[in-house]
């Protein structure tokens, strides 16, 4: 890369303020704390406009800018990681591509936590409960309280710094969202024999392929893709409820409403659903069921090896069938489908089973790695334990969901039905 | 420079080494434990209101109004009129003054309107189940508050309690509440020393609430059921908490105190042997577990015609402690006793009346000096040790602090006036819950 005569000037204006200048300190202190110098050659166009748009974006005041959240407090570090991640900013401007910077992972929390820091925003928020704090508000600050060592502010207020949504709260939107109501289907499929069918559910817009898996005696079906966002909302919908108990209603009480955005802002639609419990996704096998007159459920751990025995033999034709995206979830059609025709069999979602991980254990068994996974783990036989407590750390509220995980974004399932032969005899 | 002899350097040694128990029994009266003081400074008026006028809250009203100079009583509040105008007789008769009757409030929203009197300090006295919900007023109303113990019937009130001691601090406020021992002056002499390792480390508890029968009043044809129960309220779980939680607590809190944390679980019975009112038990047994293994047992009853017993024991490793004024060796030779003055002597209750007033002096002292105090936290768990008792009790099952802590237990109706009916008055069963 040719360094023009601007930049050279930046780098040793840079270079010359963080570390050699004792003299004149305050005033160069004051200006690269500014917006504006971090901004003069950040690549990070897109954080300084989701910055602006955000409810820290103050124009009356100065003093609030993007050094106020990604350096500690003055006096508690904030001139070593200044000289620190100066020098960091310098070589990633002048080093590295910034195309190649991913700037998604720096918005989770797990690597948000790196630059955000939790002192400057109680700095300004020293009150855990102002007079005005919702009661929600009021759950969750004293949940933090209890937890404050391992719990940062943007385990829920992520969106604070950049863009709208600064404000934490349960997302009831999402059960409001519309019903489309371009297709209505009528009846469930029919199933005569043992090939793939597409399930309808009545009175709603929702379909779905099944597989037929050939397994003499106990042959069935399994979803083509994971149980999408369209389909898991509707379950929501018809079965929402305040309700928290297990065994409330004949079957199924519904689901809370979910703390935060169970969806990670990725999106929805034929996106896997995710963050659910294993609770919840047995229990929309058990509301699927009765809506369609099928025994739909989770697939045993055996059912599902077998056909994943089938689909890989190799590591190597997995390529086109995985997600690339290491960040987030994708739609199943963005890969193409594996030898059976299934989507995501390994990797987007980690997949429920119906089996207890260990005899006795409350942990369920998870197949299939998701798109974290590493790539050495999309095996047929690769095992991983679901962590019920570890997963629900953050959730504040009293009692924890029994529906949503509030710290774990990869899990999903996939259906299972069993093909009864009707004309055996 | 140093010039240690051999033998000062042995004996040195030795008091590092776990002697320093001789050393605290020996110099009698030498500690610095702050004496209490006898009345609070002067300053600008602090003009109070009262919300819950029975006999504690004009008790309180009295012990507030005697604490010390330029204190005024502006404002009462109850939900029954004849307790305020007995309240209102009350304080003209002991204290020669009258309230004026526009702030006079009675009702179940009078304690708003208390608050909203142009008072700065607030007193509640109500039966325990409307605390929460007052406590949160007065503090987002930035009132310094003394509270009567115990604070919450349930979990969830606990909870608004804790919530709001904090707010209360972010605020800068002062919050005292009434367990008393914590301003008495034998037991905080006695505290110091078991804390500086009188006693050595503390190995077990034994506390013990054990009396007759407490009062009651029948219901009323001209009452409505909640109007019963209310003027019935220590006989009622979801007013008073049961008596564990209504009276037990001071010991309790005394153990939390002496053992400096709360404990982690507790397993416990009890029963309905003669109770004939309300829906509560008689008698408990709790044994709880704190940190360390360490157990404490605790006991209380509200039968007639029983052996009664209201104390504590705290054991260590070195000796034991009544916890009130004296220390004892292990081999239960007596080591050390607060000494009391001729007048004190005398008077048997002293320290414990006196408490009553000291408890009013500490809070007038921190709002006038600027140096808060906040007890909302330690009461708060105190409660919740109780109600933790309570629920092992009644459910026959281990209960432990996390599960209470988070636990969404509301008893008693959610909102209710004073027709409401159909308020749950079953007793419990122990092993059927
Ligand atoms: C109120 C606190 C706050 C302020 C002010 C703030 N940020 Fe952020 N910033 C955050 C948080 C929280 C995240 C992580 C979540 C996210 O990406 O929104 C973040 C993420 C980032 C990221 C990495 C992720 C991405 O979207 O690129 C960059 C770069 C960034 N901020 C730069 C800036 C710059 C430049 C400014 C000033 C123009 C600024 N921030 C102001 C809180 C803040
Ligand atoms: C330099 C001071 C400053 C810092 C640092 C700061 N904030 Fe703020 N914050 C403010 C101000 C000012 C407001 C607007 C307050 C208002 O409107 O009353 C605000 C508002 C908020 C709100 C309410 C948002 C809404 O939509 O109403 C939240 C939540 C919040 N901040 C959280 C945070 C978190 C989390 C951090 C740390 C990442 C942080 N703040 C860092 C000054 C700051
Ligand atoms: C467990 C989740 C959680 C954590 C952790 C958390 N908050 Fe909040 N916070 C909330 C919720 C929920 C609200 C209420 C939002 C609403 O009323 O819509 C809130 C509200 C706020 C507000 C707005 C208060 C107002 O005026 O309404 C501020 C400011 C704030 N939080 C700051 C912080 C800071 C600073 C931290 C870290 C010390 C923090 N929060 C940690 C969930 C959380």
């Amino acid at each position: 890369m040719l360094m023009n005569y601007k930049r050279i000037i930046q780098i040793v204006l840079l270079m010359a303020v963080l570390v050699l200048s004792t003299y004149l300190f305050k005033q160069a202190d004051t200006y690269t704390s500014s917006a504006a110098f971090c901004n003069s050659c950040h690549v990070h166009n897109h954080a300084q406009l989701s910055w602006e748009g955000s409810t820290h974006y103050i124009e009356s005041e100065e003093e609030l800018s993007c050094v106020s959240c990604h350096l500690p407090p003055k006096g508690e570090g904030f001139y070593r990681e200044k000289i620190k991640r100066g020098f960091k900013d310098v070589y990633a401007y002048y080093f590295k591509d910034s195309v190649d910077h991913n700037w998604e992972l720096k918005s989770r929390p797990e690597q948000a936590r790196e630059h955000t820091f939790k002192a400057s925003c109680l700095e300004c928020h020293p009150k855990l409960f102002p007079i005005q704090l919702s009661p929600n508000g009021e759950i969750a600050h004293w949940h933090y309280q209890q937890h404050e060592t391992d719990m940062h502010c943007i385990d829920c207020h992520l969106n604070v710094g950049h863009g709208p949504g600064g404000k934490a709260s349960h997302n009831f939107e999402l059960l409001n969202t519309t019903i489309k109501t371009d297709t209505l289907y009528l009846v469930s499929a029919q199933i005569r024999d043992l090939k793939s069918f597409t399930e309808t559910i009545p009175q709603s817009s929702i379909g779905f392929d099944m597989i037929a898996i050939e397994k003499g005696d106990s042959s069935f079906f399994i979803g083509k893709a994971e149980v999408s966002w369209d389909e898991y909302l509707l379950f929501l919908r018809e079965t929402e409820s305040e309700g928290r108990s297990e065994n409330e209603i004949d079957g199924f009480s519904g689901a809370t409403p979910p703390w935060g955005n169970p969806d990670q802002g990725w999106g929805m639609g034929s996106r896997p659903a995710i963050t659910m419990t294993h609770h919840a996704a047995s229990m929309y096998c058990k509301w699927l069921s009765v809506r369609t007159g099928k025994s739909y459920r989770l697939p045993t751990e055996a059912e599902w090896e077998y056909v994943a025995r089938q689909v890989i033999t190799t590591e190597s034709e997995l390529v086109n069938t995985i997600n690339s995206d290491k960040t987030k979830t994708i739609e199943p059609q963005e890969v193409s489908p594996d030898v059976l025709g299934l989507h995501h069999l390994f990797g987007n979602v980690k997949e429920f089973c119906a089996d207890e991980f260990e005899k006795g254990s409350k942990e369920h068994v998870l197949k299939g790695g998701s798109f974290k996974s590493e790539k050495t783990n999309y095996r047929a036989d690769y095992r991983e334990a679901t962590q019920h407590d570890h997963w629900m750390k953050t959730d504040p509220q009293i009692p924890k969901s029994i529906w949503w995980y509030s710290d774990c974004n990869d899990v999903g399932f996939r259906l299972v039905l069993t093909y009864q032969n009707t004309e055996k005899p | 420079m140093g010039k240690y002899s051999r033998r000062e350097f042995i004996n040195n040694t030795l008091l590092a080494g776990g002697l320093t128990l001789a050393s605290s029994l020996g110099s009698c009266k030498s500690k610095s434990v702050k004496q209490p003081l006898d009345a609070a400074p002067d300053g600008p008026v602090l003009k109070a209101g009262l919300i819950g006028c029975g006999s504690r809250g004009t008790g309180a009203a009295v012990n507030y109004l005697d604490a010390g100079p330029s204190l005024e009583l502006v404002a009462l509040g109850d939900v029954f009129e004849d307790k305020l105008i007995a309240c209102r007789q009350n304080l003209k008769e002991k204290k020669g003054i009258e309230i004026d009757s526009e702030k006079c409030f009675v009702g179940l929203d009078a304690f708003q309107k208390v608050i909203d009197a142009g008072v700065d300090v607030i007193l509640l006295a109500t039966p325990p189940y409307f605390r929460p919900e007052h406590f949160e007023a007065a503090v987002k109303a930035r009132k310094h508050v003394f509270m009567e113990k115990p604070v919450a019937v349930d979990p969830v009130g606990v909870r608004s309690i804790l919530i709001n001691s904090v707010r209360a601090e972010e605020l800068g406020l002062s919050v005292v509440t009434g367990t008393i021992k914590r301003h008495q002056a034998d037991y905080l002499e006695t505290y110091e020393r078991i804390k500086s390792g009188a006693i050595g480390d503390i190995v077990s508890g034994n506390c013990y609430y054990n009396q007759g029968k407490l009062w009651h009043v029948n219901p009323r044809a001209e009452w409505t059921e909640v109007e019963s129960m209310i003027r019935n309220w220590v006989n009622w779980t979801w007013l008073s908490g049961d008596h564990i939680v209504e009276q037990h607590i001071h010991n309790l809190d005394l153990m939390n105190w002496f053992i400096g944390s709360h404990p982690l679980s507790a397993t416990g019975f009890g029963s309905r042997q003669r109770r004939t009112t309300g829906d509560q038990f008689d008698n408990f047994s709790v044994d709880y577990i704190y940190p360390n293994k360490v157990h404490v047992h605790s006991m209380c009853r509200q039968i007639n015609g029983c052996t009664n017993k209201v104390s504590d024991l705290i054991r260590g490793t070195h000796g034991y402690t009544n916890c009130e004024n004296t220390i004892f060796n292990a081999k239960g030779e007596m080591k050390w006793k607060y000494e009391l003055t001729e007048e004190q002597e005398k008077d048997k209750w002293h320290f414990f009346w006196r408490a009553f007033a000291q408890e009013h002096i500490d809070w007038v002292t921190a709002i006038r000096t600027k140096v808060p105090i906040n007890e909302g936290k330690q009461i708060a768990e105190a409660t919740l040790m109780a109600i933790m008792g309570r629920i092992s009790a009644y459910t026959g099952k281990i209960v432990t602090w996390d599960e209470m802590l988070n636990s969404d237990l509301r008893i008693g109706p959610k909102v209710f006036d004073m027709f409401t009916t159909g308020i749950k008055k079953a007793i419990p069963v122990m092993g059927t819950l």
